[in-house]
């Protein structure tokens, strides 16, 4: 047999826009969503919610429901069979209202039956009597009697520094949804011998597994997580929504039970983004030097744990951002009340921060008299120097100063565009002309932990197989829309030398966790797991063939291909597994201080608004970036991705809010939840600052959260350019710029 | 008993339980219901007359100009190709689109049913939100608006939260007609769209100049009662109010000089 030894090159790998396999049926519609899973004869499952932020039940019946036609089960607190709670950090929250409930909306019973309607009419025939209680829904009275999930002070320095210019400032953000457009969904499918199939959306199979468990208190090995199409996530996926009430349902009717949230209960079925206030001063020399920063961040955490000391924490250890500060002092307090749970959201503690901090910087600047650029190039953070907060020493990369000088040196847009009525900010409306409009220019910095953080034991598990038709990377993580499979699928290209990968994804029996998608952390966990995953099968059959290259066609000796790739793989399996985990991060001392973080990234934005002052109404003409981001890995991907964070950081800073009275959200839907459309989407010019990691493949960096952490305090800094007020809160209302 | 055209309210309130009917009447297949022409000087626009007709009709946009730019503000190009103007004033919310452009030109509602044909004027349809004077058994075939003598210019002015599909948060519509006459009427303000005859009043035999615009503003509070919502507070939709009854005012007036941005150019 003759072998052609013409070598054919990979076209798709690192550093390339390649396109990604979900993308064309994503839009083409053809893509399967959680929402779209199906199983013959399979119920639907319903949630009975409350309708009170605070209540006893003193009366649950479910008698009359049971008798509703076409009803096979309704489950309540008692029939949980193992765990009755869960969480992410700690197991708090009922899986089924225990007797009270602590917020608007929680779960109190699921139904299962045949359809849609029988189940709806079933939640309908249900009695419940609520003995209704003073719902706790100030955060500041919360911490005022204690109820508080974390409390934590960070010291660093001394705390007898001063400064000569003074500026000192209140600062709030509203409770932010990540309103993922598919809702939360999900099929149970009982497997006959005691156990379940879950086909759901979500961030984190294994952990849903655990508590899956833990509440059907059955051994690990009867329930089997699968991931399904996931319809964006943003941190909304991250805790268990639906998770567990399917599965019971399942194992108690033993048929298939699908159940999908409807807008409305998408709403109240997932955390939110914590809503904050914020106090801060800082304290710098007359020539702009930071000399001290005190800050007090107030988070409220709603009724349930989730994820809330971790964020309380991001917030606590970016509240300084990334400038050199030698004595800072910040008290967090995150708060337990009647309002709805809130948890992970793209950017995690570090948003809330960052519109604190970056808000003082413009103001002393203003008092200083100093170019608000300048005054942030002067105490720009960078190798070398300790973290501000944690005193942890900065090593690695982090070109603060370099993205800001290359985002001052991105040329503005020119003037107002009155070509047509939706350039102007009163937009389809027709109610502003082009000489009411004032323009506004506002720059902010931000900074964020990428992977987990404070001693977590962060892993990644990927199993490589070769097979005669290309390479299998077998993984649990979660592709939330971001681009994990195309990552993933460049590097193994380019490693192996092999265009045709498919990434499969394996159900929780089949592969270890791979962590959740989140912290900005696949593309270096996963990515960096399939990177050493790869690069060791490879030089193991290298070295088996005492070979010295290898592509898709087999194994190379000195120009000669000397093993095909087919009876390579027929003399064994020709596979490899790895569990990757980064470099070890240390807990926290009492004062904040220790090695907590793996890696950092900065990014830097510039927002252009042109303002209607009259009507208060902003149109964001333009948001600017640069962003570190170690490696290109996916040019168009990474455009992707900021440009989507900025769109998120837009809506935080001028529309985005979820409306609270008394608990119960007023604004449960996509009338009054406004999301910025396409017509509000402002242009983005990016630009990437690519110094290596010390830890990713290629020394690549996470890039998912930087866009939306500055994007909204620059948007913030140019309406205050543009109206000259002071603007402390975020979304801006207009009534804030009007000043009524 | 509800009468389904394009459904654009009637099915997402059905959806949410706001309203249960023991019957829903679809009259899209009913014929002599879709007619937009012009009769005895009035346009007729029939009841499955839809925003995006409006928009496109020549009719429109050669008498009614300021009509078909309200019809462009409705919804999104998906909600207009559904929606239609009468059934815009039979839901009768607070902010429908095609209230105070149909208030300025005096339009009729011819309303059939059982007992017969009436004919209201459309400053007497609407009682309250979500509430007018049709009876139960009863449907609105058309309704007639009265081609504005020249030379007329009118303004269709209407605040939303973003560029994105919105209520509208406060709209104003002005017509100024031959002889200083002046008619102004507001939506999103009041229980109902209204009228706003003092207003008016100040304005009329006028151009307008600060003064008149000045003296027209002072009234504007006396003649609208906004309410704080989720969506915007009351101060706001107040001061608003007077915001947009200046531009529209404006507008209008340069337009009747045959000058000014064209009409409908908020389309989107």
């Amino acid at each position: 047999m003759t072998f052609t030894t013409q070598r054919r090159e990979v076209r798709s790998g690192v550093g390339t826009s390649a396109d990604r396999p979900d993308g064309i049926p994503k839009v083409k519609g053809n893509f399967a969503y959680s929402s779209d899973l199906s199983a013959h004869g399979a119920l639907w499952g319903a949630t009975l919610r409350s309708p009170h932020a605070h209540a006893r039940i003193t009366r649950l019946d479910i008698g009359p429901a049971l008798r509703v036609p076409g009803v096979s089960a309704i489950l309540t607190y008692d029939d949980v069979p193992g765990r009755k709670v869960f969480g992410l950090e700690e197991a708090d929250q009922p899986v089924l209202a225990d007797g009270e409930v602590r917020y608007w909306g929680e779960p109190i019973a699921v139904v299962a039956a045949d359809d849609a309607e029988d189940a709806r009419r079933a939640l309908e025939a249900i009695v419940v009597e609520y003995d209704v209680l003073e719902p706790l829904v100030d955060p500041e009275e919360a911490a005022r009697r204690d109820e508080t999930f974390r409390t934590m002070t960070v010291r660093r320095g001394d705390p007898e520094a001063r400064g000569e210019v003074v500026v000192e400032g209140y600062y709030d953000t509203g409770m932010q949804d990540q309103a993922p457009l598919g809702p939360e969904a999900g099929l149970a499918i009982p497997d006959g011998e005691g156990g379940v199939d879950l086909y759901v959306a979500t961030q984190w199979s294994h952990v849903d597994h655990e508590q899956i468990v833990a509440a059907l208190g059955v051994p690990p090995d009867r329930v089997r997580v699968h991931l399904s199409g996931i319809g964006g996530a943003f941190g909304a996926r991250e805790d268990v929504s639906l998770q567990i009430h399917l599965c019971m349902l399942a194992m108690h009717t033993g048929r298939p039970v699908r159940m999908v949230y409807n807008r409305a209960e998408s709403f109240v079925g997932h955390v939110h983004r914590h809503p904050s206030r914020m106090w801060y001063r800082h304290e710098a020399t007359r020539d702009g030097t930071l000399v001290r920063v005190t800050a007090r961040l107030l988070l409220d955490g709603g009724a349930y744990m989730s994820s809330s000391r971790a964020v309380m924490a991001n917030a606590a250890y970016f509240a300084v951002g990334p400038y050199r500060c030698d004595s800072v002092e910040v008290h967090g307090v995150m708060t337990r009340t009647n309002n709805p749970p809130c948890g992970a959201m793209r950017g995690f503690g570090a948003v809330q921060s960052c519109f604190g901090y970056e808000s003082q910087m413009d103001r002393l600047a203003d008092a200083l008299g100093m170019d608000p650029v300048e005054l942030r190039l002067r105490n720009a953070l960078a190798p070398g120097d300790h973290m501000p907060t944690t005193g942890q020493l900065i090593e690695g990369s982090l070109p603060t100063a370099e993205v800001i000088e290359r985002l001052r040196a991105i040329p503005l847009p020119s003037g107002l565009d009155a070509t047509h009525p939706l350039h102007l900010p009163g937009g389809t409306g027709l109610t502003t002309s082009p000489g009411d409009v004032v323009r506004g220019v506002g720059y902010a910095v931000g900074m964020k932990n990428l992977m987990f953080s404070e001693a977590f034991d962060d892993f990644t598990e990927v199993r490589i197989v070769l097979t005669p038709v290309g390479v299998e990377i077998h993984t649990a993580a979660a592709e939330v829309g971001q681009g994990l499979i195309t990552v993933c699928q460049q590097i193994a290209r380019s490693v192996l030398d092999m265009e045709h990968v498919a990434v499969i994804f394996d159900d929780t029996s089949q592969i270890g966790s791979a962590g959740s998608t989140s912290a900005s952390r696949q593309t270096q966990m996963t990515g960096g797991a399939v990177l050493a995953a790869t690069t060791e099968l490879r030089d193991r059959i290298l070295a088996e063939y005492g070979a010295d290259r290898l592509d898709a066609q087999g194994v190379w000796r000195e120009g000669e291909l000397t093993v095909s790739v087919d009876e390579l793989c027929q003399r064994g399996p020709a596979e490899h597994h790895v569990r990757f985990r980064h470099p070890p991060t240390a807990r926290p001392d009492d004062n904040g201080q220790g090695d907590v973080h793996v890696d950092f990234a900065v990014a830097a934005h510039r927002a252009v608004v042109d303002v209607d002052p009259e009507l208060g109404l902003v149109r964001v003409v333009r948001v600017d970036t640069v962003q570190d981001v170690g490696k290109v890995l996916n040019p168009r991907a990474l455009v992707g991705q900021i440009e989507g964070g900025i769109m998120q950081g837009v809506g935080l800073a001028v529309m985005e809010e979820l409306v609270l009275d008394g608990g119960r959200i007023r604004n449960a839907n996509f009338t009054d939840y406004l999301l910025p459309t396409f017509a509000d989407a402002p242009d983005v010019v990016a630009e990437f600052v690519e110094e290596p990691s010390h830890f990713g493949p290629f020394g690549a960096k996470g890039a998912g959260e930087p866009p939306t952490i500055s994007s909204t305090p620059a948007v913030a800094a140019a309406i205050r350019a543009a109206t000259g007020r002071p603007i402390t809160r975020v979304p801006v209302h207009p009534d804030d710029i009007i000043g009524l | 008993m509800r009468i389904l055209a394009g459904g654009t309210d009637l099915v997402p309130w059905l959806r949410d339980d706001l309203i249960t009917p023991d019957l829903v009447v679809d009259i899209k297949r009913l014929p002599g219901l879709g007619d937009l022409d012009v009769v005895d000087g009035a346009l007729r626009i029939g009841a499955l007359v839809t925003f995006a007709d409006l928009v496109a009709s020549p009719l429109i946009a050669k008498f009614l100009p300021m009509l078909g730019e309200a019809a462009g503000t409705v919804g999104s190009v998906g909600i207009r190709h559904r929606a239609t103007l009468v059934g815009n004033i039979c839901s009768a919310v607070p902010s429908c689109d095609s209230g105070p452009p149909l208030l300025v030109h005096e339009a009729m509602v011819h309303v059939i049913g059982s007992e017969g044909g009436r004919v209201v004027p459309i400053r007497e349809w609407f009682l309250g939100p979500k509430q007018t004077v049709l009876d139960r058994g009863e449907l609105v075939a058309h309704v007639t608006v009265p081609i504005p003598p020249v030379p007329r210019g009118a303004a269709f002015v209407r605040l939303s939260r973003y560029a994105g599909e919105d209520l509208a948060q406060a709209s104003v519509a002005v017509l100024s007609l031959p002889e200083g006459e002046w008619r102004v009427a507001f939506g999103a303000l009041a229980p109902t769209p209204v009228r706003a005859p003092a207003v008016e009043a100040a304005l009329s035999g006028r151009q307008a100049n600060d003064g008149a615009i000045a003296d027209a503003l002072r009234l504007v509070p006396d003649a609208i009662a906004p309410i704080t919502d989720m969506r915007a507070s009351k101060e706001y939709r107040m001061a608003m109010a007077g915001v947009m009854l200046r531009r529209a005012l404006h507008l209008a007036e340069t337009r009747r000089a045959g000058a000014g941005p064209a009409y409908g150019t908020a389309v989107m």
